[in-house]
């Protein structure tokens, strides 16, 4: 039971597969001489190997670090020189063991597989013994010197076990190429039958039948190229449906386009023509706005003389102001000093009043001082020519005084009237200040309007220098634009030529697909 | 003789110029006839009563004149006499004439006194105004025309150049009916 479990064990080894059977390793051991006493003296030595194991390893690979392309491969495997030192070293030890059995020739044929699998050639791998011997044999020899039959056998079992070695390797490669072989599974009338239909195929497809397909069968690479054959085909099928589809299309397309050329050539001659109005009309503004600009340079001016001219105003208004307040004093001081005149008038007329009355009764003692005379008859005739005369002087004063007072009278009415019209002219200067304060308040408002007029004015002037500018810009613009659009005249009749021509390729076109079979 | 001839032949030949010459000898006739009426002359005070009415009462008649301010008036008399006035240390009666005489319309001027006397009695007559001393000619004096409203025309002189009431102080004066009245008035 335990050998049926050994044995199922082993169909799964790659000495099973291989066909290295228990026997084949005897008879393998027995053809190279390889006995249990070789595996004895290996042991032997294992001591001595172990000891010097790091130095071997490491003047091993100080030899392959001298070759690139073992480099190469090493580093192509994703492996480094120290991970290979440690493996190197366990399959140094191994080879001292004494052991020789299934386990060992498995494990030396899967790293003969490895290294086969990572590209190391047999001229490498078996290249690596010959170097192993160098290192090794020296160590034997110098241990044994004094032995020397010891040394040589000691030195033939090295010998031994590194060729069972060489012989494992060597099986892997040669099995690795025999499966290679082995896959191409067809025999050479297969290969010619099958190669035959291919031919046969190609030319099909050479004359354009695109709908026929290789049947496949198998899974070598021949087969693997018929597929690749119908895969193409089918490419090819597309590739020429494609071209049909771009094709019609494309004739579609570039009959729509000729006709969007024929309109955008027309648009552009119109564009051209009402670029060329635009520019006309533009000259007529450039005119219009230099004759703004004058205007408005001259406008800014008046408002500059405007402006100068309200503020001359205001300080008149300023004056008369002042003028008025002045008048408005002097009227006062009229009107006091009529009325002190007024009050002098009244004291004269009071005092011609009391003259009026001395007058009057002066008159009464005339007369009758004129009634004693009549009574002193002759004697009192002088006294009555002195009281006559006394009477004619009190009369005469009578009409002085009448006369002042008269005089008085028109000087008082006069004196009345100038006061009244004093107070009319104070009032009337009042209203004149109130008017004339009023006046300068709406002359001040008038000359800050004119202000901001005048700086609204300069703004004008250089906004409309700004615009003349711009006008220049957009004619400069204009002509760009007329130059592009006559160029675009020119590009469309040209684009429309090239578009016929385009739709004529694409008739040839569809002409030359439709060879194809789909 | 020879004066005469010259006389004669003196005389203007025509008969304008003798016609200015005779008025002229008129004319110097009349300032002769003018010269008597001159020593005719009588000075008189003349004054205002009313509105208008001018009278005059000769210098012979008069003592002076007074303002009206001295008069005080006494209670209880007749509505023509003014009040009473002290002359010289002399109580005076003094008549409203315009009472008398029936003159209405207000009174403006400057009232005044004037003091009549005729032989024992004296006493004051209440004028408007004094316009004066004036000259009246007594032959020449026409006699007052009786009106409705005027009564005791025994009072009037005359009028002169009918315009001036000449009164006469001697007729007011001696009037019973002011005496009387005077008596009645002081028994009361």
């Amino acid at each position: 039971m335990a050998a049926n479990m050994k044995e199922r064990a082993n169909e799964t080894s790659l000495a099973w597969r291989m066909g290295i059977t228990a026997d084949d390793q005897l008879q393998r051991k027995v053809l190279i001489g390889f006995t249990d006493a070789d595996a004895q003296l290996l042991r032997e030595l294992y001591p001595l190997i172990a000891q010097h194991a790091d130095e071997i390893v490491d003047a091993f690979y100080r030899n392959v670090e001298g070759y690139k392309e073992l480099m190469d491969v090493i580093q192509n495997a994703g492996s480094n020189i120290d991970r290979l030192k440690a493996a190197q070293r366990r399959y140094l030890l191994e080879l001292f063991e004494g052991n020789y059995g299934d386990e060992y020739v498995e494990r030396r044929l899967k790293i003969g597989i490895v290294h086969n699998e990572i590209g190391l050639t047999p001229r490498w791998y078996l290249g690596s013994y010959s170097v192993y011997t160098q290192l090794i044999f020296p160590l034997v020899q110098k241990k044994y010197l004094f032995k020397p039959t010891k040394c040589m056998q000691m030195l033939l079992a090295v010998n031994k076990i590194l060729s069972f070695d060489s012989q494992l390797a060597i099986e892997t490669y040669i099995d690795a190429v025999m499966s290679d072989l082995k896959s191409v599974s067809l025999s050479k009338g297969d290969i010619e039958t099958t190669v035959a239909g291919y031919r046969d195929f190609v030319e099909r497809v050479a004359t354009g039948d695109l709908s026929q397909r290789i049947e496949i069968e198998g899974s070598d690479d021949l087969a693997e190229l018929g597929r690749q054959l119908n895969a193409m085909t089918e490419s090819l099928a597309g590739m020429a449906r494609q071209i049909t589809d771009a094709s019609d299309s494309m004739s579609g397309s570039l009959a729509d386009m000729v006709g969007t050329v024929a309109g955008q050539s027309a648009s552009a001659s119109e564009q051209a023509a009402a670029v060329t109005e635009t520019s006309t009309t533009l000259e007529e503004i450039r005119a219009i706005s230099a004759q703004t600009q004058d205007k408005a340079a001259a406008l800014g001016e008046s408002a500059d003389r405007t402006r100068a001219e309200g503020e001359k105003g205001t300080e008149a208004m300023r004056e008369t102001v002042a003028g008025m307040e002045a008048i408005r004093e002097k009227v006062e001081g009229i009107a006091e000093n009529i009325m002190a005149l007024s009050g002098q008038t009244q004291q004269i007329g009071e005092i011609t009043s009391t003259v009026n009355n001395l007058a009057h009764q002066l008159k009464m003692l005339a007369l009758n001082a004129s009634i004693e005379a009549a009574k002193a008859g002759e004697s009192g005739k002088g006294f009555a020519v002195v009281a006559a005369e006394v009477k004619d002087l009190a009369e005469q004063s009578q009409e002085a005084t009448e006369q002042v007072r008269q005089i008085l009278q028109d000087i008082q009415n006069a004196t009345d009237k100038a006061v009244m019209v004093t107070e009319e002219g104070t009032k009337g200067v009042d209203q004149g200040m109130h008017l004339v304060q009023q006046t300068g308040e709406t002359l001040r408002n008038l000359t800050d309007v004119i202000r901001e007029t005048a700086a609204g004015s300069q703004q004008i002037v250089a906004a409309v220098r700004q615009e003349a500018g711009g006008i220049d810009q957009i004619a400069t613009a204009m002509g760009d634009i007329n130059s592009v659009t006559q160029q675009l005249v020119g590009s469309s009749e040209k684009t429309r030529t090239a578009a016929e021509t385009l739709a004529q390729i694409a008739e040839q076109m569809r002409d030359s697909v439709s060879a194809y079979r789909l | 003789m020879s004066d005469g001839r010259h006389t004669v032949a003196a005389m203007p030949e025509s008969p304008a110029d003798r016609a200015i010459l005779e008025q002229r000898a008129r004319q110097l006739a009349r300032l002769h006839e003018q010269g008597d009426l001159d020593a005719e002359r009588r000075l008189y005070v003349r004054f205002r009563l009313g509105p208008a009415e001018h009278y005059g009462i000769p210098y012979e008649y008069c003592e002076g004149v007074v303002p009206a301010a001295m008069i005080a008036s006494v209670p209880c008399t007749r509505a023509f006499v003014r009040g009473v006035i002290n002359h010289r240390g002399e109580m005076l009666a003094v008549l409203d004439l315009k009472q008398l005489l029936h003159i209405d319309g207000d009174a403006c001027g400057e009232p005044q006194v004037i003091l009549v006397r005729d032989q024992a009695v004296t006493a004051g007559i209440y004028v408007d105004e004094i316009i004066g001393s004036d000259e009246y000619i007594p032959s020449q004096l026409a006699a007052p025309l009786p009106t409705d409203s005027t009564i005791n025309l025994d009072y009037i002189k005359g009028i002169y150049q009918g315009r001036v009431a000449v009164l006469d102080p001697v007729a007011i004066l001696g009037d019973p009916a002011i005496t009387e009245n005077h008596a009645t008035e002081s028994v009361d």
